[in-house]
């Protein structure tokens, strides 16, 4: 089953890119209305440099461990009871990430499609696929990822149609927020781009390291500009006053196209948006598995499969309302941005405590 | 040996999903009453009420029948479960084409009654906002029972579909309306119909303030709107020489004005905001009913030159009653907002609207006038 977690540099990029995209964006351009008005778009080329920044040194810290994980890094540098601590907490944080990751598409799945369905009824049949692929190993993961590439296509041609509808005024006059306010929105809208961090934990898993560091700056530069595009079309299409009532704009903006021949077209956008969601959300449900297995030393088995998605079943159940649902995605999101601040601590430390670090 | 378990299961998968059709959601086709049509009226009493046609689907003998509900409630909601409890078809609102106010309702403000549209992604957002002028109600009832007419959501379709490439009346759905009530700084317009005898007719553009209805004009005026909104629809435009006393039957200029290209100069210089629109337009003589010499340069020039001016005229009437009724259709306060911030933060937009000196330049050449001259 080894070779089975092997995976290039550019299925991790892609791995990387459907994490950060296919959850966050449905309600993006809302987050960013609220925040900054129509300048949504600024705060998030601010922040996304800023994800790349820390891209950069998330991989450099990699680059000084070699073939390390995360995992034996944390060992090295804080001793074996602490740095286990440490894992235990990141491990956490994944499986946190991975049932937020549930709850929101669950949110969505019955806020479109399945009002009327309860999501007892929905989860096992989201969750089959997951546990087949989880089973079969990372590159089966992100082999899957590849069909995703088809929403992402649909979904920026469906855009790049909506910009005749785009009201190019809505967006002006640019940065009437401030420079001030925009600052200010950086650790909001850095929280988009969560999902970066991913590379930390699977690192030891890729095949072509040296080409690492090029194709995640790509998979962010991708993101950046996927969510910039996003965030334009809604701001220019509803306004900024608009979005921030709405509870899913991306889907409102399909709502909102009148296409020629075919009827409610948002169904058909809707639903193939859901295998992007799935992927974003497997995408952490395989690193929350891959981990658990690294750090609690679980061989991997049909029971300690279940048990682990019995658990994300579990946790995604405890937030009750769509309220409730989105504090808690924005306190894993916030914890992810903890998380990628302490991985930047640990390359700091690294600096110092230079054990197992690789020299040349 | 080991494959059979994995087939098994697979077909068990497989077959499972003939079972899932939707779950708890499934809708049956036949169970299911499509509202086509939604009309909302106001009684005696000032009660809300509420009107839907839905087709009948069934065997061949009811093949383009519609059924007519009424009912008096104050949520879209109740009022459509009341139908329900009469219908005995599940009613929903998925395929909504048509929604109607009257004057009265639209008089009140009508975003309130998007809600359930805008709230529930199974509501359609595509469906077009309608004034009516006259009661939804009758109109609805008695388009049931038109001759020689298709369906009514077919009819108004067509009726509608037909105006708005002439410029009579305008576009607007339920997203149109609801993004320009949000901006605060567009205000919606909706078409308007009514019933005559029996048919129905496009009455024009119902014009707003917010989401309150305070003006309307009629079909020829609505172009000359849309072309201030800088719309590039085609305009049917009729010019009448107002100053001609001569006893002809026949008078008048038919003209097609198809490239619409719209200039705005805003001036803030003065305490009163300048705005100019200057349009270079192109037209299409259709029917003219003076001497056939239009290659005439001089000839040719005086036309267009009367054309322009009765166009200019019109414009000028126009903002001046959009000015009057407090309705920014065309958006001037978005311009401002969007290219003048620090002047329109600094102002109280509806006290300095009604004040605007505006100014329209109209230039028209005759670009063709047929195979007559």
């Amino acid at each position: 089953m080894k070779g089975r977690d092997n995976v290039t540099s550019k299925q991790m990029a892609l791995f990387t890119y459907v994490a950060q995209t296919g959850l966050g964006v449905i309600i993006l351009p809302t987050v960013m209305a609220k925040e900054v008005g129509h300048d949504g778009w600024i705060s998030l080329f601010f922040s996304g440099f800023l994800a790349i920044i820390m891209c950069s040194l998330f991989m450099y810290l990699l680059k000084r461990y070699k073939d390390k994980s995360i995992y034996d890094i944390n060992k090295l540098l804080f001793g074996k009871l602490i740095g286990f601590c440490f894992n235990f907490l990141l491990v956490i944080y994944l499986v946190l990430a991975a049932a937020r990751g549930l709850r929101v598409f669950t949110l969505f799945l019955k806020l479109t499609v399945l009002p009327l369905s309860p999501t007892v009824a929905i989860t096992p049949f989201i969750l089959l696929p997951s546990i087949y692929l989880l089973w079969q190993g990372l590159k089966y993961v992100c082999r899957f990822k590849y069909i995703s590439l088809l929403s992402y296509a649909f979904v920026l041609l469906f855009l790049l149609v909506m910009i005749r509808e785009v009201r190019w005024s809505f967006l002006l006059p640019v940065g009437e927020s401030g420079l001030k306010q925009l600052f200010k929105s950086v650790p909001i809208s850095i929280l988009t781009y969560i999902g970066f961090e991913l590379i930390v934990f699977l690192f030891a898993e890729v095949t072509d390291k040296e080409k690492v560091f090029k194709n995640q700056i790509i998979a962010n530069l991708a993101s950046m500009t996927f969510f910039i595009f996003v965030v334009v079309i809604c701001t220019g299409v509803f306004g900024e006053h608009f979005l921030k009532i709405q509870s899913m704009p991306l889907f409102n903006t399909t709502r909102a196209y009148n296409a020629p021949i075919l009827e409610r077209v948002d169904i058909y956008l809707v639903s193939l948006w859901f295998i992007a969601m799935e992927c974003s959300m497997r995408a952490y449900m395989f690193t929350a598995y891959h981990g658990l297995q690294k750090v609690l030393k679980i061989k991997k088995s049909k029971l300690s499969l279940l048990i682990f998605f019995i658990i994300i079943v579990a946790l995604s159940m405890i937030p009750q309302d769509y309220n409730q649902a989105f504090l808690f995605v924005n306190i894993t999101n916030c914890i992810g941005v903890g998380v990628s601040l302490f991985f930047l601590f640990c390359l700091c430390l690294s600096f110092f405590k230079k054990k197992g670090v690789f020299t040349q | 040996m080991n494959r059979t378990p994995k087939i098994f299961i697979l077909l068990c998968l497989v077959i499972s999903l003939c079972f899932q059709t939707g779950c708890w959601d499934q809708k049956i086709y036949e169970r299911i009453g499509f509202i086509l049509q939604m009309g909302l009226d106001l009684d005696e009493s000032n009660q809300l009420t509420y009107t839907i046609t839905v087709p009948i689907i069934g065997p061949e003998s009811s093949k383009g029948k519609v059924e007519v509900f009424t009912t008096k409630e104050n949520l879209l909601r109740a009022a459509r479960e009341k139908v329900r409890h009469v219908s005995g078809k599940a009613v929903e609102s998925g395929k909504t084409q048509h929604l109607y106010f009257s004057k009265q309702v639209a008089e009140k403000g009508i975003f309130q009654y998007f809600d359930v549209f805008l709230r529930h992604s199974e509501n359609p957002l595509l469906a077009n906002v309608i004034i009516v002028d006259g009661s939804p109600q009758e109109m609805m009832k008695k388009s049931v029972e038109f001759e020689g007419k298709p369906m009514p959501a077919f009819y108004v379709n067509d009726l509608i579909t037909n105006a708005r490439q002439n410029s009579y009346i305008p576009e607007t759905r339920i997203d149109d309306f609801c993004i320009l009530y949000f901006s605060k700084t567009i205000d919606p317009i909706t078409p308007m119909i009514r019933l005559k005898e029996k048919q129905l007719e496009v009455a024009g553009t119902a014009l707003f303030n917010e989401d309150k209805m305070v003006g309307q004009i009629d079909t020829h005026t609505s172009g000359i709107l849309q072309m201030l909104m800088g719309r590039k629809n085609k305009i049917q435009y009729m010019y009448h020489d107002k100053n001609n006393s001569s006893d002809k039957i026949k008078e008048g200029i038919a003209v097609l004005i198809k490239d619409l290209n719209r200039k705005i100069k805003i001036n803030l210089e003065n305490e009163t905001p300048k705005v100019e629109f200057r349009y270079n337009l192109k037209a299409y003589l259709d029917e003219f009913s003076d001497e056939n010499k239009l290659d005439e340069h001089d000839f040719k020039k005086m036309y267009e030159k009367q054309v322009a001016q009765s166009i200019q005229s019109e414009c000028m009437d126009l903002l001046e009653y959009l000015k009057k009724i407090d309705s920014d259709p065309i958006g001037i306060g978005e311009i401002l907002r969007s290219k003048h911030n620090v002047y329109w933060k600094s102002i109280k937009w509806k006290d300095i609207y009604r004040t605007i000196d505006f100014n329209v330049q109209v230039n028209l050449t005759f670009e063709s006038h047929g195979a007559l001259n």
